[in-house]
């Protein structure tokens, strides 16, 4: 679905994302884990557009994104994201309706419709586990893990076929950040979603992805199944942040 | 509130109680500052002495009276009497209107004006933002008064250049304010979030830029109103603004002066509703800046 191939940006003379590939399947998802600084966000930018990569192919649905650092957008609403922070990923001037609506402004007018109607909002809210009578109230009457649902919502209101989603739940408490992550989960099998899955937390990687690569220093430097990377990895780097799980060490 | 939820997703969500809406924040705010009152008191007076004129005075401020020239003020001519005969607290109170209505205009069109150039500018940079900011620089190259008295004086004294004319030299400073604004709240996720959607420069600057640096820039407003109206005065005193009979209080003070030794009431009034006016909104702007700035926070 998603094929990133030799990617790289560079900011001045220091290599952010230096030749990195991997290949997203649908339905799975793919995490990305490493230090901050490592790169990972900054591959999540350029996959949604935010980004010029300095090299690169990034390629969706077999179409390249990128195109002389014009940014090609794939059909609108169809690759979301999920931003780390909900207190500034909502704007406070805005109500709950009119911001989970926002993305269906780029969307054709029958289908801008249909999925701003009265029911189409009230299932939608529901399935984040949210309250229809939550759509004419504003953020800031939201706590952090209400927040990241309505963030949540706003992504999926194009039924969108990928999201990307980048440190969802990094600001959270740890009790909100297992309700987040469930309801990912739920969606995703719901909705039958494909999941870029950003993330410096080994613990929420290791429950969430099906596949890992390990960033370090802008590169890619290991990449397999989940399960196989927290039983053998394979590189030190690897070793020494799964050494970093207090919980892991013990069962090993 | 933050209750944790214990809700599974198909579950409603804790309802979060209601907070107390802006309105009623800023309400009890205001109120707890005693000088922003004063200047709240003086201006609204203004107001209304603007929109009951006629209501004020059953006189007209430009019936010549030959007659009762140069009178001291009495019953009748609260303000006394202009050099022919003209009822001065007519003059000066129907000046109310014109100097409040020419302030305000040019500061709601410069402020309006000067926030979306700034947030042009501020968001898109680039080749457009240069431009807008380097024309600015030209505009703030000179001095205010200067600048403004030169392009009245160009375009021709008369009310709407003088409008114009300040206009065009107070869009600046909203422009650099609208624009430094604009740089830190385009980097808020919000807006990258619009930029994912796929949606246009348009809708992000109008639905998200502007909205969210309109705050300051009212502020700003409400402490430049004061200057404008003095502005308007000056253009007046000078004979580049508003021309007489109009009874405008820079053009009243222009013509009265003259007489200030022996008739000391004739430029005096109108001097006072001046400073009056001038110094209401620079309390009003200095208590909302108070108010609203949670960086100049006491």
């Amino acid at each position: 679905m998603l094929t990133v191939q030799e990617l790289e940006k560079s900011f001045g003379t220091t290599k952010a994302v230096d030749q990195v590939s991997f290949h997203i399947q649908k339905g799975e998802t793919y995490g990305l884990v490493g230090e901050s600084g490592s790169g990972k966000s900054t591959i999540g930018n350029m996959i949604c557009g935010l980004l010029a990569p300095t090299q690169g192919v990034v390629s969706f649905f077999g179409e390249e994104l990128w195109k002389n650092n014009r940014f090609h957008r794939p059909k609108p609403g169809s690759l979301q994201v999920v931003f780390q922070d909900p207190q500034s990923s909502l704007d406070v001037r805005m109500n709950i309706r009119q911001i989970i609506t926002e993305p269906l402004r780029a969307l054709p007018r029958e289908e801008r419709l249909k999925k701003s109607s009265d029911d189409y909002l009230r299932e939608l809210v529901r399935r984040v586990g949210m309250h229809e009578d939550h759509l004419t109230r504003y953020p800031h009457e939201f706590s952090g893990g209400q927040r990241q649902r309505i963030a949540i919502a706003r992504a999926i209101i194009t039924e969108p076929a990928f999201l990307i989603l980048d440190e969802p739940t990094s600001a959270l408490d740890i009790s909100i950040q297992a309700q987040i992550l469930n309801l990912l989960k739920s969606l995703q099998q719901e909705l039958g979603l494909t999941y870029l899955f950003i993330s410096h937390d080994m613990s929420v990687i290791r429950y969430m992805c099906d596949r890992v690569g390990v960033l370090y220093h802008g590169r890619l430097i290991e990449e397999n199944e989940t399960e196989a990377l927290f039983t053998e990895p394979q590189e030190a780097y690897s070793q020494r942040l799964l050494a970093s799980l207090p919980q892991m060490t013990k069962r090993s | 509130m933050q209750t944790p939820q214990t809700s599974p997703a198909s579950h409603p969500a804790v309802v979060p109680e209601r907070v107390p809406g802006t309105v009623q924040i800023f309400w009890s705010r205001f109120r707890k500052n005693p000088l922003t009152m004063v200047g709240g008191v003086i201006f609204i007076l203004f107001v209304l002495i603007a929109l009951l004129a006629p209501v004020l005075t059953g006189n007209d401020p430009n019936q010549v009276r030959m007659d009762l020239a140069l009178q001291k003020p009495s019953a009748e001519h609260w303000f006394g009497t202009d050099e022919v005969g003209r009822d001065l607290f007519a003059r000066v109170i129907y000046g109310t209107r014109l100097s409040l209505g020419m302030g305000i205009s040019i500061i709601i069109v410069a402020g309006l004006v000067g926030t979306i150039l700034g947030a042009v500018a501020g968001y898109l940079g680039g080749k457009i933002g240069q431009i807008i900011m380097r024309i600015m620089d030209v505009i703030l190259a000179f001095p205010t008064l200067i600048l403004a008295m030169a392009l009245s004086a160009a375009m021709g004294p008369s009310l709407m250049n003088a409008i114009l004319a300040i206009v065009i030299v107070k869009i600046p400073a909203f422009v650099r304010l609208a624009r430094s604004e604009t740089l830190v709240v385009k980097e808020k996720l919000f807006v990258k979030a619009a930029q994912t959607f796929g949606l246009s420069d348009t809708w992000i600057i109008v639905r998200h830029i502007i909205p969210n640096v309109i705050t300051p820039v009212i502020i700003q407003m409400t402490l430049d109103l004061g200057d404008a109206i003095l502005m308007v005065a000056t253009l007046g005193f000078l004979g580049l603004g508003v021309q007489p009979p109009t009874p405008e209080w820079g053009a009243i003070i222009s013509t009265g002066w003259r007489y200030f030794l022996d008739q000391w009431w004739y430029p005096t009034f109108p001097g006072i509703a001046i400073f009056l006016v001038t110094i209401s909104f620079n309390i009003i702007g200095d208590g909302l800046r108070d108010m609203l700035d949670p960086r100049s926070a006491r």
